[in-house]
């Protein structure tokens, strides 16, 4: 997501069209994955490609209005060269001015707006520290693609003035049609047939109004489908099984984690919950610690090398793969054990072996083994295979004082999920504990016998549905003013940090397709007055032998519609065809996307961009076609 | 009112300009033009002939008087009403042609009837455009043609709706005289065959000679000819 974050503050003005202010996030330091750098390629051309529609026109617009003059020139002597120095010259000025503007608006947008938006963000990370640094590097980085897209958007039309043969100049007139000398059609001049005859005037230009517009169609709906497959749901129920979990402070903290039998639950807070209504389901959950290191397991598993840990002086084992399990006191692995009720053994996913919860629960109660957890992939579940080192069946040997007490094969593996490790995205605890080895789960009953002080870590429960907010107003209160160590979890919480990401995705696309589709109705206004202008004199002919004034002006309307109609059946057949191959591989390729498909946002904009396309024109007529129909006539043309 | 007359103009006046720079274009036009008569309107340049024929034919609104074609008053009719007005009764044919570019002959031709919402008179257009000898040009465009290609097919469309008036200023200003001649001839022609008055603005002295009445204009008022 930083990606997006650092986009934005991109600035629609034309002359600098990819400025972005920096984002420096001082925990989550941008990490630069093949996704992001694609994402942000594609963002930045796609910014140029706005930004040269939008310069193309407006110069290819100037050089027609100043054709006569360059011809002029060209006829009292002013060679080609020096006639295209002269258009550049004006591109430069008109760069020198723009560019610094653009950045120091970007820089000015990326700064109120950049805090909002990573405010959104951080109540996901609520240690992130915030710091918005305007990069010299950026703004160097977006002058010179500003600079680079005017080069490009100049090209063409400088050409165009410096080739024009002097004499032809003066003849030159845009309404020439091309180099048609007939066009077969008895049908007569309907008022749709008049406009759309006047598209094809300027071939080029039409179809770069229509990818302009089109372009803010497809932007808007990638951007939808990306806010819309953000799966709220799947999130949620990878951070969290129930309704509600208490924990001590340091587990919800991204840099600490529930390393210590100080950090366990007390009995008073279990039994204030307990007195709550609605409360079912609810299991605490114990697990080992560092200060319980006298119990160790042994398991068929090879570690190739050691070493100890300078900060914790904990001496650890890695497996061929680098997987890492932190040794206790006999220099075996402590693991990261814990003991539950079946209630919410029941809720995990489990995979492999015996898979019936309850018989399960039975059998290790029996002392018939041990639940095997495997870290698994976040969106699919799949265990993660440089993880999965046991098969079922295989032996565990718990060592207590450097002394087998027990034998425990491995009876079923789940898949975990952050409820399972931790809570929420936090594995820190497990992490500085056991490493990233073996994570066991057993009942209440065996684990309270293996270890001398079992402590509790979390506590979960659910809570009927018309309880929750009075639950959550309770736990508010409970953690800030009775016992601020602990902290709680919730589904609702959950929900809100994922509903954070899509409003993210909603906003920043929504911006970026304002942006466009600005851009993209700024470019036909353009096209629309520039038409008008030139066209006045016939206008007025058409008025003078009975075309009315509503006539007219519908005529232009439906010229503005034609080019709404194209950029939407562009725009609509695009976003279907970005949406099952860019924007699927994309929503694919990160564990919280469950790609759903929409044509809702495009659709939205299409019926913006044909009002935008119907109302412009009508304006510009009423605006910049005054004066009698005999003044128009008088002027030649 | 002599049921002959077509049109009528009162006391007409139009002023340009305020104080100072204040231009008297036209100042008190009174005249009646018969029904299928030939009419041209000749005078220096600047004296107010434009001005005249833009009056009498709805596209100006006069400082003063009144204009009436047939029983209908022009200063009556808002734009809406002077636009259909103008397409159904009154026959435009410019100096400098004035075709759409991006409609071909017979397009051109069409367009006051397309825009009046009628089904043109295939037969009735067909015969013009012999007439004026455009057969071969029907699908062309306006850019592709001559001069006096080009007035020939303002004149068909001048014609198509079948016009009770045409008003022509200066057409064949912009022609050589052998192709003015034939011009002039064309339309002189197609009038009588479809019963139409032709009032034209012209400054060929011959050209005048060849018309029924002819209509001298100087500083905005009529000095003779009537
Ligand atoms: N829109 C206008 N604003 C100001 N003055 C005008 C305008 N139109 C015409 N005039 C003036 O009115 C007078 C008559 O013009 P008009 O065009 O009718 O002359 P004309 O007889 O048609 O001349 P020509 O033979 O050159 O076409 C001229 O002095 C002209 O300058
Ligand atoms: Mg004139």
């Amino acid at each position: 997501m930083d990606d997006w974050v650092r986009q934005m503050g991109g600035d629609p003005d034309s002359n600098s069209s990819d400025n972005m202010s920096g984002a420096v996030n001082t925990m989550t330091n941008p990490t630069f994955e093949p996704t992001t750098i694609l994402l942000g390629a594609v963002v930045i051309i796609l910014f140029v490609l706005c930004g040269y529609l939008l310069i193309y026109n407006v110069f290819d617009i100037a050089v027609m209005q100043e054709i006569r003059r360059y011809g002029l020139y060209r006829t009292v002597g002013m060679s080609r060269r020096q006639v295209k120095k002269l258009i550049n010259r004006q591109a430069l000025w008109l760069s020198c001015i723009g560019i610094p503007l653009g950045l120091l608006a970007g820089y000015f947008i990326g700064k109120t707006a950049l805090p909002r938006v990573m405010s959104i963000l951080s109540s996901s990370y609520e240690n992130v520290a915030i710091n918005v640094e305007p990069s010299p590097i950026l703004f160097v980085g977006a002058a010179v693609l500003a600079a680079l897209t005017v080069f490009l958007s100049t090209r063409k039309p400088v050409r165009v003035a410096a080739n024009i043969p002097p004499i032809e100049a003066f003849r030159y007139v845009e309404a020439a049609a091309g180099k048609k000398t007939a066009k077969k059609s008895t049908a007569g001049a309907s008022l749709p047939r008049l406009a759309w005859s006047n598209l094809g005037r300027n071939k080029c230009r039409s179809v770069f109004i229509v990818a302009s517009l089109a372009l803010c169609v497809v932007l808007l709906n990638c951007m939808g489908i990306a806010a819309e497959s953000v799966d709220i749901e799947k999130q949620v129920s990878y951070s969290i099984r129930t309704d509600f979990a208490v924990v001590n402070a340091a587990s919800t903290n991204g840099m600490e984690g529930f390393t210590r039998r100080e950090q366990g639950l007390n009995m008073e807070v279990i039994d204030a919950i307990h007195a709550q209504p609605g409360v079912s389901g609810a299991s605490a959950i114990y697990k080992n610690t560092l200060d319980d290191s006298n119990v160790t397991y042994d398991f068929p598993v090879e570690f190739t090398y050691t070493d100890i840990d300078t900060e914790s002086g904990i001496p650890a084992a890695y497996t061929d793969g680098g997987i890492r399990f932190q040794l206790g006191d006999d220099g075996r692995a402590l693991c990261n054990v814990y003991g539950m009720e079946e209630t919410a053994l029941s809720r995990m996913d489990l995979q492999e072996g015996e898979t019936d919860a309850h018989t399960l629960y039975e059998r290790m109660m029996n002392g018939e083994g041990v639940l095997l957890g495997v870290q698994s992939d976040m969106g699919t579940s799949v265990l993660f295979p440089d993880f999965n080192l046991l098969d079922v069946g295989d032996m565990i040997t718990v060592y207590k004082n450097g002394e087998p007490i027990m034998e425990l094969p491995i009876l079923a593996k789940a898949a975990l999920n952050g409820d399972d490790e931790e809570i929420g995205y936090t594995t820190n605890g497990p992490s500085e504990v056991g490493g990233e080895g073996l994570y066991l789960y057993l009942p209440t009953a065996v684990y309270t016998e293996i270890y001398d002080e079992p402590v509790i870590y979390k506590y979960s429960f659910n809570v009927e549905e018309g309880e929750r907010a009075a639950m959550t107003a309770f736990l508010e209160d409970y953690v800030t003013n009775v016992d601020p160590s602990l902290n709680y979890a919730s589904a609702e919480d959950a929900r809100q940090d994922a509903m954070a990401t899509r409003t993210m995705l909603q906003f920043v696309g929504g911006l970026i397709g304002i942006i466009f589709g600005v851009a993209g109705v700024l470019n036909l206004t353009n096209t629309i007055i520039t038409s008008i202008l030139a066209r006045r004199h016939e206008f007025a002919t058409m008025q003078s032998i009975g075309m009315t004034t509503k006539q007219l002006t519908r005529m232009m309307v439906w010229e503005g519609i034609f080019y709404a109609v194209g950029a939407c059946i562009a725009g609509l057949i695009l976003s279907v065809i970005l949406a099952f191959t860019v924007v699927r591989g994309l929503t694919g390729s990160i564990w919280y996307f469950t790609f759903h498909f929409t044509l809702l946002p495009a659709g939205i904009a299409c019926i913006v961009l044909l009002i935008a396309a119907a109302v412009v024109p009508a304006i510009a007529l009423k605006v910049f076609n005054k004066g009698s129909i005999v003044e128009k006539l008088r002027v030649a043309e | 009112m002599n049921t002959n007359i077509i049109l009528q103009a009162k006391d007409l006046k139009k002023y340009y300009g305020k104080g100072e720079t204040k231009v008297h274009a036209l100042d008190g036009v009174n005249l009646e033009i018969e029904t299928g008569k030939f009419v041209a309107i000749i005078g220096t340049s600047g004296s107010g002939k434009s001005t005249l024929l833009n009056m009498l034919g709805g596209l100006d609104t006069p400082t003063a008087g009144t204009v009436t074609i047939g029983n209908t008053e022009l200063s009556q009719l808002n734009d809406e009403q002077l636009t259909v007005f103008r397409r159904r009764r009154i026959g435009f044919i410019f100096q400098n042609y004035n075709l759409i570019p991006t409609l071909n002959v017979w397009e051109n031709i069409v367009f006051p009837i397309a825009m009046d919402g009628q089904k043109p008179d295939q037969k009735f257009i067909g015969e013009i455009v012999q007439l004026l000898g455009l057969e071969q040009k029907i699908h062309s465009l306006p850019n592709n043609l001559s001069g006096g290609q080009q007035q020939r097919v303002a004149i068909a469309r001048a014609l198509a709706s079948k016009p009770d008036i045409i008003l022509a200023d200066e057409p064949t200003g912009n022609l050589d005289s052998k192709t003015s001649d034939n011009v002039i001839a064309l339309l002189h022609m197609t009038s009588q065959k479809f019963h139409q008055t032709i009032i034209m603005i012209t400054h060929n002295p011959e050209i005048a000679q060849m018309t029924d009445q002819t209509i001298r204009i100087e500083d905005g008022r009529i000095v003779g000819g009537l």
